[in-house]
């Protein structure tokens, strides 16, 4: 393990990580054998259906002892197991570098962690970044040995451009080949809209879950005073005489703004996850994570 | 609402901006990166659309600290707001009873008004105020002093009636500021109806409480009769005070009480009417009565009136006969020259009864009874010190006496004149050097003038001087009030002629009530307490004497006057307050007070941050 490695994982928090597993509620889809389960029949020990035989079918999987009590010729089938892409998303806008630690570096740590998992599991790990257009892009990694590959991606990672996610995921290309898994680290401040990216995102992957990191100051601000707030992104500011009731104004407005977006991923089977930086990173990813079956094991 | 200090609104001027500025300044906005101002963007919008006052209420500090400007300079301005109460720790009521204060109003009579008004003011003392009331009049009086007893007030209010004369409006105003004087802060109210209330500006009451509208009124203003020989004759003026024509039936009745004459009489408004009998039959007085419909003061629609006798008496004329003096005593009109040529009777003749002598030439003593003017009288008169004939050398000198009024003497030529050394008791009104020319004495209730020359001496006779000297000769010895009394002035002492024989008088007022008076000197000195008809009754005399005392005048005038200049006027000129309508209390502690609290919820706003 080199020193970036230790930056965004802990040694003591790998071993953790070594025992789980990205938990997948659906039936994955792969090219090459790995330890999920796929859609596509095959020859994994689990049992699946029966169905008659047919000429050409392997003979070895005919199921004897139905012929022995029935007479007819049936097929067992078996389920396949197969590997799982887990495509990474990271917004790195600049507004990402806010918060304490900031919500990148939280982002990159739980991109980290989730990568680990997936290539001890033998899934395959693409990262892709992007703020207003894709900035970097980590081919999908396959097995132990690219941890370090991984990492050394996450760790060049910068946070300072102005970030527009509906522009960035516009483009095909910016969309992963393969489905699988995906999950999107974002701190939600989408000038542009979330849904259109989103839904396509959504389109073109399995399952795709969508990871809020947001910051205290973002939930519930503790501002006093008359402000002159400077967006850190787009030009302009907004003059804002700090009072009980405009806060709790806002504290109204920013659950609102939450539920529509975690109702509108529940009505399309999207996960949403709201992650807290200023929770520990264990914490995040043991409990929240397990808790909402992004992990398991 | 009035301002005491209305110049503090220039304060407005400097704070009020001031406060707008040092709020600019201070509304400093600081900087501070947030990751995004989306959400804020969506606050801001969100709350200036559901509750526009946001804006405002951003800024509720600037809002409440020119609120708490604008009342501080509103206190500091002083506002009062008219009080009907009494508002001073000393009030000083004036109250006017003078005979307009009699007229009817709807209600009641305008006395009866103000001492409403003034039980009023009596009922709102509270704590440690006090009240004097002081009646308006000719002297103004202290009905009550510096009392905090309102029940007291009332009590001696209600007892008060009309004085009926005219009051003297600055020596009452004098009386009720020296008597405000003596607190610190008091304050004078003027109730009246303000007709013929003159008032000099710096004895203005603080305040005028006004009461009376009624201002028709007819009144016998004159009603006088004559009596010429065997027949009286009258006369009545009458005179509309009011803004209205009016019309009115006029009785005349005698002292039997028997009525002479009615008439239908239209007064014009502003304006007079003569009424006049010729010939009336002799009574000892009249009685003219007037009924009105809507006449607002009954008080002077009835007078009575005694008639003057044109009394002539009889003068004694003697001596040598003097055509210009003769002619100047015939220009007397109330003298009747009785002629007596013979010289020899002359003695016994100072025996006979006249009122009057005047004696050219002859006489040797004073008479017993009467007056007398002696011209030239002989060389033994009255036992005097006389000398020879002399010719005055000394410049002619001459004292102020009744005799000499409008007369002078100085440039007379008089050619011899008899030596007199000045007897006691006798004053030289004329004189040349130490040679008395004219003397006169006052002896007794007798009066008497001697003429120390020969009128043929001197150009005397001559001169236009003479009648007027002689007009006045004639009056001095026999004054026209000893003659007659008829009519006397309410209030003012009149004096009633007594006869010689009466020593005790008895006068009986209009309600009845009599006096006994003790006369001095052929007099008796009465003040009539009220209008009305008076009979004065001589011990002795065969008859009764009447006079009468008419209703002021000046009272007969009711026109009310709602505004009269007060000192809240004067210090509120600019003021379109009604100077009579009540006196002020400040209310500027209310502003102080709001001020305060506004301070208070300003410390609050600014501590929660809103």
């Amino acid at each position: 393990m080199s020193g970036n490695e230790e930056t965004l994982l802990a040694p003591s928090f790998v071993k953790r990580l070594e025992q789980l597993e990205i938990g997948s509620r659906r039936f994955v889809r792969g090219t090459q054998s790995g330890s999920r389960r796929s859609r596509m029949l095959g020859q994994s020990l689990e049992f699946a259906d029966y169905r008659s035989y047919t000429s050409g079918d392997d003979i070895r999987q005919v199921d004897w002892y139905a012929y022995a009590r029935l007479g007819k010729w049936f097929l067992k089938v078996f389920l396949d197991e197969r590997e799982l892409t887990v495509h990474i998303y990271i917004d790195c806008s600049r507004s990402m570098s806010f918060g304490e630690p900031s919500k990148g570096r939280r982002s990159l740590e739980i991109a980290a962690a989730l990568g680990y998992i997936a290539l001890c599991q033998l899934d395959r790990v693409a990262v892709t970044t992007f703020d207003r257009r894709i900035r970097t892009v980590l081919p999908p990694q396959r097995g132990r040995k690219n941890i370090q590959t991984l990492l050394a991606f996450l760790e060049k990672v910068t946070f300072d451009e102005r970030g527009d996610m509906a522009q960035a995921l516009g483009d095909a290309s910016a969309l992963p080949r393969r489905s699988g898994m995906t999950v999107v680290l974002t701190d939600g401040w989408a000038e542009g809209g979330y849904e259109r990216p989103l839904s396509r995102l959504h389109r073109a992957t399995d399952h795709l879950t969508v990871l809020h990191v947001t910051t205290m100051e973002e939930r519930t601000p503790h501002f006093q005073g008359d402000l002159r707030l400077i967006d850190s992104e787009i030009q302009g500011h907004t003059d804002v005489a700090m009072s009980p009731s405009v806060l709790k104004r806002y504290r109204e407005t920013y659950e609102t703004y939450t539920r529509q977006w975690r109702d509108w991923c529940f009505r399309r089977g999207i996960g949403y996850i709201p992650v807290a930086v200023e929770d520990a990173l264990e914490h995040t990813v043991f409990t929240l994570f397990r808790q909402t079956g992004l992990i398991h094991g | 609402m009035q301002w005491l200090q209305p110049v503090s609104f220039f304060w407005a001027a400097l704070l009020i901006p001031a406060i707008v500025f040092l709020y600019l300044l201070k509304r400093r906005y600081t900087d501070r990166t947030v990751s995004s101002t989306l959400l804020w963007r969506r606050v801001m919008r969100e709350m200036e659309v559901t509750r526009p006052w946001e804006r405002l209420r951003r800024h509720l500090l600037l809002f409440l600290q020119l609120l708490a400007a604008v009342l501080l300079i509103t206190a500091l301005a002083r506002p009062a707001v008219p009080t009907a109460g009494v508002a001073a720790d000393h009030t000083v009521i004036l109250l006017d009873t003078s005979g307009s204060m009699l007229t009817r109003e709807k209600e009641a009579d305008r006395l009866t008004l103000a001492k409403g008004e003034t039980i009023k003011l009596a009922d709102s003392l509270q704590g440690e105020q006090t009240m004097t009331v002081v009646q308006a009049g000719a002297p103004p009086r202290v009905v009550v002093a510096e009392t905090r007893d309102s029940r007291l007030v009332k009590e001696r209010v209600n007892q008060l009636s009309a004085n009926v004369e005219p009051v003297d409006p600055g020596q009452s105003l004098s009386l009720a500021r020296a008597l405000a004087s003596r607190a610190d802060h008091s304050e004078v109210i003027l109730i009246s109806d303000g007709s013929r209330w003159e008032i000099a500006p710096q004895l203005a009451p603080d305040r005028y409480i006004h009461v009376g509208r009624n201002g028709n009124n007819l009144s016998l203003a004159q009603v006088s009769t004559v009596r010429k020989g065997e027949r009286v004759e009258g006369f009545v003026r009458l005179e509309n005070t009011g803004p209205e024509t009016m019309s009115t039936t006029l009785s005349l009745y005698d002292a039997e009480g028997r009525l002479l004459d009615t008439r239908a009489v239209e007064v014009a408004a502003s304006d007079s009417e003569l009424v006049m009998w010729d010939e009336l039959p002799i009574s000892a007085f009249y009685r003219v009565q007037l009924k009105t419909a809507q006449d607002a003061l009954p008080a002077d629609d009835e007078r009575w009136t005694v008639p003057a006798t044109s009394y002539t008496y009889e003068v004694l004329y003697a001596g040598e006969g003097n055509a210009f003096l003769e002619k100047a005593l015939r220009l007397i009109n109330r003298v009747e020259i009785v002629e007596e040529t013979d010289r020899h009777k002359s003695e016994s003749l100072l025996l006979a009864d006249y009122p009057l002598y005047v004696l050219n030439g002859i006489g040797s003593e004073l008479p017993r009874n009467g007056n007398g003017l002696f011209i030239h009288p002989s060389p033994h008169f009255a036992g005097w010190n006389w000398g020879d004939e002399q010719q005055p050398q000394a410049v002619i000198e001459q004292i102020d006496h009744p005799i000499l009024k409008h007369v002078s003497l100085e440039d007379m030529y008089v050619a011899q004149a008899r030596e007199l050394e000045t007897p006691p008791g006798w004053q030289t009104v004329v004189r040349s050097g130490d040679l008395p020319l004219i003397v006169t004495a006052e002896k007794e209730g007798q009066r008497f003038v001697v003429l120390t020359f020969d009128l043929q001496q001197s150009d005397l006779p001559l001169r236009p001087e003479f009648p007027v000297l002689m007009h006045q000769i004639v009056n001095w010895l026999m004054p026209e009030e000893r003659v007659q009394l008829s009519e006397g002035r309410l209030h003012e002492p009149t004096v009633i002629p007594v006869p010689a024989e009466s020593d005790l008088v008895t006068v009986t007022d209009p309600s009845g009530e009599t006096m006994e008076l003790v006369p001095e000197q052929l007099s008796a000195v009465y003040t009539p307490p009220e209008p009305g008809l008076y009979e004065v009754h001589a011990k002795g005399a065969e008859s009764a004497q009447y006079f009468t005392v008419p209703f002021p005048e000046e009272e007969t005038d009711i026109a009310p006057q709602p505004n009269l200049p007060t000192l809240q006027a004067a210090d509120n000129s600019e003021s379109e307050e009604n100077s009579g309508t009540g006196s002020t209390r400040e209310i500027g502690y209310w502003f102080s007070l709001a001020v305060l609290l506004l301070l208070a919820a300003e410390w609050v706003v600014f501590a929660r941050g809103y």
